[in-house]
Parts: structure tokens; C-alpha cells; sequence
């Protein structure tokens, strides 16, 4: 037995995995199939790429309570690797499977490549000013964070399904309250461009020209961590950083902000990176495509009206 | 009520060099409880004050972490156990994971074991999770809000685009967000009891774990500095109008303006 | 000989850095503008703990050892040394003396409190006609029934003004010289007891210094500390401790000051690469940290020697007066090291420079502390 495992308990993210899944199985030579729940995705996840599809019929609400059963399957099958949605609850998943299969678990890989039977994968370390570069066990889990790669397409790709019944048992847990939550604006993680304010704001007053300025470029307004957490100035889903929102946008526009590591970490998938800070010698620089040494208050405006 | 609270000491990642060739240069770093796990700490020493629950902590570490056991101790719990072995020096999730789930058992399965959300130097975010897993317990992670209730925890987990309330009885274990609370400046009187509480220091010997139980997975290749590939263009010459001007002129040239 | 911090000594060390870096360092430079007592740091010092730092803890104290609280010191002092004064003035001048000399009674009734933090201290000698002189003082105290009536002025008291008990000295037989001076303890609001001029200073500007003036002032006889005309004695004494206090905060100081050369050192890039590259900054910097090396060990031997509870006089003269002098070598070359930089308020330099002239000139001028050391030799 062997074969790629892919699982994530959001659809959307499946579909991501099935990208680096697809490049894996060409050079892995190694069949792909997908864990999921609901039978009518099946067929899209053949279209994008899936040999195989294992449908696990059951209505338990929590995602989590579903980790020893996929443990029990991949115990049987054996996989060379299995790739899982890195979301929050996927992590937490992929981390109750790892030891119930006393396996490896890459936890965020942000690259993974097969070459003959070796499988290499990256992920980040120290905050991100390092890169650690693993090679993998036999029977690895690796958790890709949502959105590293592009949605599979559809092609006319043949596949067929599996259907499971289980009953998975939540132990000694009950979940009560699901709250969404419930973004201001959009999403700062899906946004295309982004206005980014850091500490280099004098007082929360300052907030008005990061917003005349997202006003004008159709930008949605992040911040960092401590913008959102000490002086509250924005919601804690708006921070960017290593345990806040990564972000990608076309465009990212930093002001007052230093760029501290863990900071950088969550914003450096940015198309284009654009600083503007008073100090010169502000690891943000180093970050950024263009910069300005400034004021903000004189310069900000400016760009604003620039960009009219 | 017991808990056992696990921490990490790491390097201080601000005094670490990424060298011309890439090398991460820990040299000079200073040593430090991992920040994510003053969270777990905090959280426990709050549980311990407000439900006078009795909080010891456990590490698994080189001989140099010998430094953190006072300090984990000026935070709050009354013990320190100390899993002291060299492998600390190359481990992974699952080896750490397999020493820390072994050592609990042996000192006895508590009723909350708390965890940070993850080292702040590796940041695996597997341990807690998988030690749940080892001790066939629940794993309530990425929390942000605690509450004991006779012999049950209510948490509220914030995780990506919901939040939700998850309750779980004993034993449990609980991975912390930094946002749940603020970790406290341990006072001076904190700070001088520390060393006359216990240590005790586990061998590994002790734990009955198997060679495979304690070889690392998968295969660390290489660590190297990241690359950050930007253009690093300063507007430097002429007044703030007409840096502003060449800025938006560069980024019309990308298509953004 | 062990140069080695114990354990416990290393703990409190980076407990006070955590201290100073979240509590002193936020507020330092606009303290230093402004001017005002930072009244939110004596909550956290209370709050921590540290008020009482080395008494023991039947009068409420931490029961800390000598070398931790000016470990304490240096760091505070590392970041902002008018707190560094405020937190010393408090610890070591104006406590020392109820502790050493004083009865149960005023143990009890303004130790207590005061390693609390309920109430904060300050120590004056000093007088407009008699600095280093300290024997030529006027400040008179007459007993009169059950009461001492306080007569005269004290000048450059810290914490003037903000403390609520003052340990002053004043003459009870004027005749007798420095034989006729004793030690009071003087709550703030007796009446008769005013606080004159707040001077506006070059440095340490956080913490206020100010006149004490004394006008029939009547306090109860029991708020005389030890015994009569013993007032010199324990004042010299009690100068001693404070002065490793000054060395430390004039460690700290120099500490702080290093710690910005190296980092805007290796900012800082002229002619394509960071200055930090350049020898002539390299010897500079070399010479601070040999300085600075030099005083931390006179300045630990002199609170290890203090702790360990034989004569400091001339170990504390020495720590004193070489740490004041390194203080203001470092700075200096700190300034040196950030050009132009250096010379305005944007930068950490600027305050420490100012901050440290003092520390070679109270609790004992540089002057005053080669006397004490040559006294020393030539006994």
C-alpha cells in the first residue's frame, strides 16, 4: 500500500491541496485520494485531480472528533505521505493523528517536493528568520496553511469513490456556542490590497490616515500585534504576523510599523511591499520593495492625494 | 485540582545572526522560556490563585535548561520537573511528545495539563495536541478563555474564522493563545521563594521508552537564513512631494496605482 | 573567588531588567521632559515587592542580599536613571538609619510601612552652607518637654516633596560641632515642616529634589533615631551604602549608554557600510566595555563586601568614584559614536549623558571619595 493522503476539513482548502498533491503524485508516481465528508464533493475532487475518494458518512459537528478514525484508516492503508489543510482545527487533527500513528508530523510547510521516492519539505523557524528544510519518514504528515497554493483545476481526470460509515466518539467533550467571527470589513487575509499601521502612529487619531488612504486605494485596514492587543485600536483578527492573519496581497502599505519578525512572517507573501517609517534603520526596509524615510503625517496624506 | 503546566527554554530569536552563508548563528543567543508557554504558565498560576488548583511544571530539556527551572518557579508553580537528556538538543514533535506524555504518567496524569500554542523557536504546534493524543485524553487548543467547573473545563477557542465554546471533563489538555492573558513580572518575593522550591530531575532511563519511541522522524536537512528577495528602493533625493510622486509612479509601473 | 552571580542573584537580575524594560523604559524620556515623579513605577515597585528589598521580612521586607538590590539599581539605572535615585534615595539613605539605630517603636511605625511602599523616604543632610562640609550645618533641633522643635534648611533632598518620611539630621548641641548632630524622622505635613525651591535640574530630572524648611517644627522626642549627637556617625555610614547605590547607577547609566553605541554602531552605515566596520569606533567601543567591566567589579566586590557585614567605607569610595568617572567616559564616547546624533533628544545618549554628571558629585564628590580612600592607606 501507499498512495498521497489529503484531508482538510474545509473544501476550499482540499482543492489547494490537491495543486501540490497533483505535483507530488507525478513525481512520486503515487496515486492521490481524499479523505472527506461529504459525497457531493466528490466528484469535484476527481475533476481536480483525486484517483480516490473515501467519504466518511457521519453528522458529528466537530471536526476534531474525527482524528482517530482517519488515524484508524490511514493505519490500514499506509501512506507515503499525508497532506492535511492547515487550519487551525487541521493542525490540531493532524497532531492527534501523528502520534495515535507514532509518525512525523511537519506542521505549516510552506513548499513540499518529491524527487524518486525522497520528499523534501520548508517551513519556517525562529519567527521566520530561518527556513528548515526536512526530508521525510515513511507515512509523514505535513499540514499546508490555506491559500500557499492555488485551487486545483478541473480537467476530465477519472476517479472513483468510497463510501464509510463511522461513528466517531467525542469522549468526554461537548461543543456549545459556535460563534463566527464576524470580520468588520472584509477579510484581511483575502484582501487585495492592504494598509498596514504599527506603533509609529502617535495616537489612535492617526488611524484617519490609514483609512483615507485604504479609502482610496480600496485597501482594508491590518495592523500589528501590538496595535491590536495593547492600544486596541483594531480587533485581534485585523493583526498581521506568525500567530495572527497571513496576508497576500497585490499590494501592502506599511505605516509606523518596524517590521519585527514575527511581524514580516505574516506579511511577506505580499506582491509589492511599500514602508514608510521615521527610522531609517527599521528592519521594515529590508522588507519592502520601495520605502520612505518619513514622517508619516506629512507623508501619508501626500500619497494619498498622489493617488488620486 | 492538579496541573501540569510544560514549557520550553529557547533561544531568544532577537539575538540570533543569520551569518553571510546562511548559517543560523545561535551563539550568541541568551536562553529563555519560550514566550508562548509564559502564556500556559500565566494561566495555570491564575488557576492556581483563583481555584487554588496545585500547579507544577515540567520541562524537557539539555542540561542547560537546568537555568529555567527557578524561573519557571518565580512564575507561579510549586514544582519543577525536569526531564534532563542531551537528545533535547536534536528532538522533534513526536520524541518530545513521547517524553513528556512518558513523564506525566509517571509522576501522575493531573487533572489539566496546559500547554503554549507552540515553541517559539520551532513552532510545531504539535506537542500538546499529540500528548493529549499518547494519553488517549481531549486536546482543547488555540484557547483563549478558561473556566473550571467542578471536575470540568470550559474553553473558548478561537480558530481562524469562528470561535467556539468547548467544554471537556478531566483530565484534559489546554493549548493557550497569548491573547488569553498577559503574563505577570513575577515579584520580588515570587522571585526568592523560587529557590527554595523542589526540582526533581527525571532521567530518561526512567521512562521506558523505546530507541524508536526516541528517534526523530523526519530528517532536518538544513536550517538556513530566509531570503527575502525585495528591491529595497529608498526615495532619498528631493522634498517628501516628490518621493510620494516617484513612489506612485513605480507603482503604476506594477499595475497598483 | 567566584565573579559568578548566584543563581538567585541571576534570577533577580532579569527579574529587574523585565521590571525596568516594562515599568521604567516606556516612561523614561518623558519623565525626563516633563519633569514628573513617576508615581506609576513606585505602584509597580510596591506592587513587586521591591520597597523594602533588603529588610527582613518581619518589617515587611524582601529579605533580599545587598549585591541583588544593586543589581536592581543597575538596571533600573540602565534605563532610566531618575528612577534609579528615586528607588536608592528610598532603599538605602532614608531607611537605613531607622533600621540600624532606630527603636521598635519607629521600626515599627515608619519601616513597616515603608518597605511596604505605603510610604516613601528621603534623606537630607545637606544644607546651602554645608555640602561636602557636612559638619558646618545650622539645622538645629532643641528638646523642649516631649518634643524636639526643628529649626533650619536643607537643600538637594530627593524625593523632596514627594516623600512622606524624611530622615534628617540637625544639631542638638550646636556647640559640640559634628559631636552635637542627631538623626530625626520627620513625617511630611507636621506643621513648621515646608518644602521650598524644586530645582530645575541638568539631569536626573524624573526625580525632584528640593528645600526642606523648618520653622518651629515640633516632633515627639521618640522620633529621635539612636541616640543624641550620634547623628554624624550614622549619616557617614549610611553614605556609604548609598554610595554603591550612586556606583550602580552610574553602572547602569554607562550599561545603558554602551548598549546604544554597539546598536547604533552596527545601524549606522556611512561610506557604504556600518560604522561598527570602522576601527576608530571599534577602539572606542572596546575602551567603554574595559571601563565599564572594570567598575562592575569594584561596584559587586563593594555590595558583596557590604552584604557580607564588615567596613565598605573605602570599597564604596572606590566603586563611587571609579564608575562615576567610567559613567562619564562612556557617555561621552556614546555621544561620540552617534556624531550628530548623539547631540539631540531623539536619542537615549543625550539623557544619559546628562543623567550621569551627577553621580560624581552627591552622596560624596569624586574629591570626597579619593579622601576617603587615601584616609584609607594613610591611617
Amino acid at each position: 500500500m501507499a498512495g498521497i493522503y489529503i484531508y482538510s476539513e474545509e473544501q476550499p482548502v482540499t482543492e489547494q491541496l490537491l495543486t501540490a498533491g497533483k505535483t507530488l503524485a507525478n513525481s512520486l508516481n503515487e496515486k492521490i485520494n481524499v479523505i472527506d465528508f461529504s459525497e457531493q464533493d466528490s466528484e469535484s475532487f476527481i475533476k481536480k485531480g483525486a484517483d480516490h475518494v473515501l467519504c466518511l458518512k457521519s453528522d458529528h459537528p466537530w471536526p476534531e472528533s474525527y482524528a482517530q478514525i482517519i488515524a484508524d484508516i490511514l493505519k490500514e492503508k499506509d501512506p507515503t505521505v499525508v497532506l492535511i489543510g492547515g487550519t487551525l482545527r487541521g493542525k490540531t487533527t493532524a497532531s492527534i493523528i501523528a502520534a495515535k500513528l507514532q509518525t512525523g508530523l511537519v506542521n505549516n510547510a510552506f513548499a513540499i517536493e518529491g524527487s524518486g521516492s525522497v520528499i523534501e519539505t520548508k517551513r519556517i523557524m525562529y519567527s521566520g528568520i530561518a527556513v528548515c528544510t526536512e526530508e521525510l519518514c515513511h507515512g509523514s504528515i505535513v499540514t499546508i496553511e490555506p491559500r500557499t497554493f492555488d485551487a486545483a483545476q478541473d480537467s476530465d481526470h477519472q476517479g472513483d469513490t468510497e463510501n464509510i460509515d463511522i461513528q466517531p466518539e467525542a469522549k468526554t467533550i461537548t461543543v456549545g456556542n459556535v460563534c463566527p467571527i464576524v470580520h468588520q470589513d472584509n477579510d484581511i487575509a483575502t484582501a487585495e490590497k492592504l494598509v498596514c499601521v504599527g506603533r509609529g502612529l502617535s495616537d489612535q487619531n492617526d488611524m484617519k490616515l490609514a483609512e483615507e488612504l485604504a479609502e482610496k486605494l480600496h485597501a482594508q485596514i491590518c495592523c500589528t500585534r501590538s496595535v491590536a492587543e495593547d492600544y486596541h485600536w483594531l480587533t485581534t483578527d485585523k493583526y498581521v504576523g506568525l500567530s495572527g492573519a497571513k496576508v497576500k496581497p497585490n499590494l501592502y502599505i506599511s505605516m509606523g510599523v518596524s517590521g519585527q519578525v514575527q511581524h514580516v512572517a505574516g506579511m511577506r507573501d505580499s506582491k509589492v511591499i511599500v514602508a514608510v517609517d521615521t527610522n531609517e534603520n527599521a528592519p521594515i526596509f529590508a522588507a519592502a520593495d520601495y520605502g520612505i524615510v518619513g514622517d508619516l503625517h506629512e507623508i501619508i496624506p501626500l500619497l494619498t492625494k498622489e493617488l488620486g | 485540582m492538579k496541573i501540569i503546566v510544560c514549557y520550553k527554554w529557547v533561544p531568544d530569536e532577537q539575538d540570533i545572526k543569520i551569518a553571510a552563508d546562511l548559517k543560523v548563528d545561535m551563539s550568541m543567543a541568551k536562553w529563555k522560556i519560550s514566550e508562548y508557554d509564559k502564556n500556559a504558565i500565566e494561566e495555570a498560576a491564575l488557576q492556581a490563585e483563583n481555584n487554588a488548583a496545585e500547579v507544577t511544571c515540567l520541562t524537557f530539556g539539555t542540561s542547560k535548561a537546568k537555568q529555567s527551572l527557578k524561573d519557571a518557579l518565580s512564575r507561579g508553580p510549586e514544582k519543577a520537573y525536569w526531564v534532563n537528556d542531551a537528545k533535547a538538543e536534536n528532538t522533534d514533535g513526536f520524541v518530545t511528545a513521547n517524553i513528556l506524555a512518558a513523564a506525566i504518567k509517571k509522576v501522575g496524569i493531573p487533572d489539566l495539563i496546559f500547554f503554549g500554542e507552540g515553541s517559539e523557536d520551532s513552532y510545531g504546534q504539535q506537542v500538546g495536541p499529540r500528548v493529549a493524543a499518547l494519553l488517549d485524553i481531549p486536546a482543547l487548543t488555540f484557547v483563549t478563555k478558561t473556566a473550571v467547573k467542578d471536575d470540568a473545563i470550559t474553553t473558548t477557542r478561537s480558530i481562524g474564522n469562528c470561535t467556539e465554546d468547548v467544554t471537556a471533563s478531566f483530565p484534559a489538555v489546554v493549548c493557550m493563545l497569548p491573547e488569553i492573558n498577559k503574563p505577570r513580572i513575577p515579584s520580588l518575593k515570587q522571585v526568592l521563594k523560587a529557590s527554595k522550591k523542589p526540582v526533581e530531575e527525571i532521567k530518561l532511563a526512567d521512562l521506558g521508552l523505546s530507541d524508536a519511541e526516541l528517534t526523530v522522524k523526519n530528517k532536518v536537512k538544513s536550517i538556513q537564513g530566509f531570503v527575502m528577495n525585495r528591491k529595497n528602493k529608498l526615495y532619498q533625493d528631493g522634498s517628501s512631494a516628490e518621493k510620494v510622486k516617484a513612489l506612485v509612479s513605480d507603482l503604476a509601473k506594477e499595475g497598483l496605482a | 573567588m567566584d565573579f559568578q552571580l548566584t543563581e538567585e542573584q541571576a534570577l533577580v537580575q532579569q527579574n529587574a531588567r523585565e521590571f525596568a524594560q516594562t515599568y521604567c523604559e516606556p516612561i523614561a524620556a518623558e519623565i525626563d521632559k516633563t519633569g514628573r515623579h513617576p508615581e506609576e513605577t513606585i505602584k509597580q515597585l510596591i506592587a513587586h515587592d521591591y520597597m523594602g528589598m533588603i529588610y527582613p521580612e518581619e518589617y515587611g521586607g524582601a529579605e533580599a542580599d545587598y549585591l541583588s538590590y544593586i543589581l536592581m539599581v543597575e538596571e533600573i539605572s540602565r534605563v532610566c536613571a531618575s528612577t534609579g535615585i528615586i528607588y536608592s534615595a528610598h532603599i538605602s539613605l532614608s531607611m537605613n538609619p531607622i533600621y540600624k539605630w532606630g527603636s521598635e517603636e519607629l521600626k515599627q511605625k515608619y519601616l513597616v510601612p515603608m518597605c511596604k511602599g505605603e510610604k516613601l523616604g528621603a534623606f537630607a543632610l545637606t544644607e546651602p552652607g554645608a555640602g561636602t562640609d557636612a559638619a558646618s550645618g545650622t539645622c538645629t533641633a532643641t528638646l523642649d518637654g516631649a518634643e524636639y522643635i526643628l529649626n533650619g534648611t536643607k537643600c538637594f533632598i530627593t524625593n523632596g516633596g514627594i516623600a512622606d518620611v524624611y530622615t534628617i539630621f540637625a544639631l542638638t548641641d550646636p556647640a559640640k560641632g559634628v559631636k552635637g548632630l542627631s538623626c530625626f524622622v520627620v513625617e511630611k505635613n507636621t506643621p513648621g515642616f515646608e518644602i521650598g525651591k524644586h530645582e530645575d535640574k541638568m539631569g536626573i530630572r524624573g526625580s525632584h529634589t528640593s528645600e526642606l524648611i523648618f520653622k518651629n517644627c515640633h516632633i515627639p522626642k521618640e522620633n529621635l533615631v539612636g541616640e543624641e549627637g550620634k547623628g554624624f556617625k550614622y549619616a557617614m555610614m549610611t553614605l556609604d551604602g548609598g554610595r554603591i547605590g550612586v556606583a550602580a547607577q552610574a553602572l547602569g547609566i554607562a550599561q545603558g549608554a554602551l548598549d546604544e553605541a554597539v546598536k547604533f554602531a552596527k545601524e549606522r552605515v556611512q561610506f557604504g557600510k556600518p560604522i561598527a566596520t570602522k576601527q576608530a569606533i571599534q577602539w572606542m567601543l572596546a575602551d567603554m566595555e574595559t571601563q565599564l567591566q572594570a567598575a562592575r567589579f569594584l561596584v559587586y566586590n563593594a555590595a558583596e563586601t557590604a552584604g557580607r557585614g564588615v567596613a565598605f567605607s573605602k570599597e564604596a569610595a572606590m566603586a563611587k568614584l571609579f564608575a562615576a568617572e567610567a559613567a562619564e567616559f562612556i557617555c561621552s564616547k556614546a555621544i561620540q559614536i552617534h556624531g550628530g546624533y548623539g547631540f539631540i533628544k531623539d536619542f537615549k545618549v543625550e539623557r544619559f549623558y546628562r543623567d550621569q554628571r551627577i553621580t560624581a558629585i552627591y552622596e560624596g564628590t569624586s574629591e570626597v571619595q579619593r579622601m576617603v580612600i587615601a584616609g584609607s592607606l594613610l591611617r
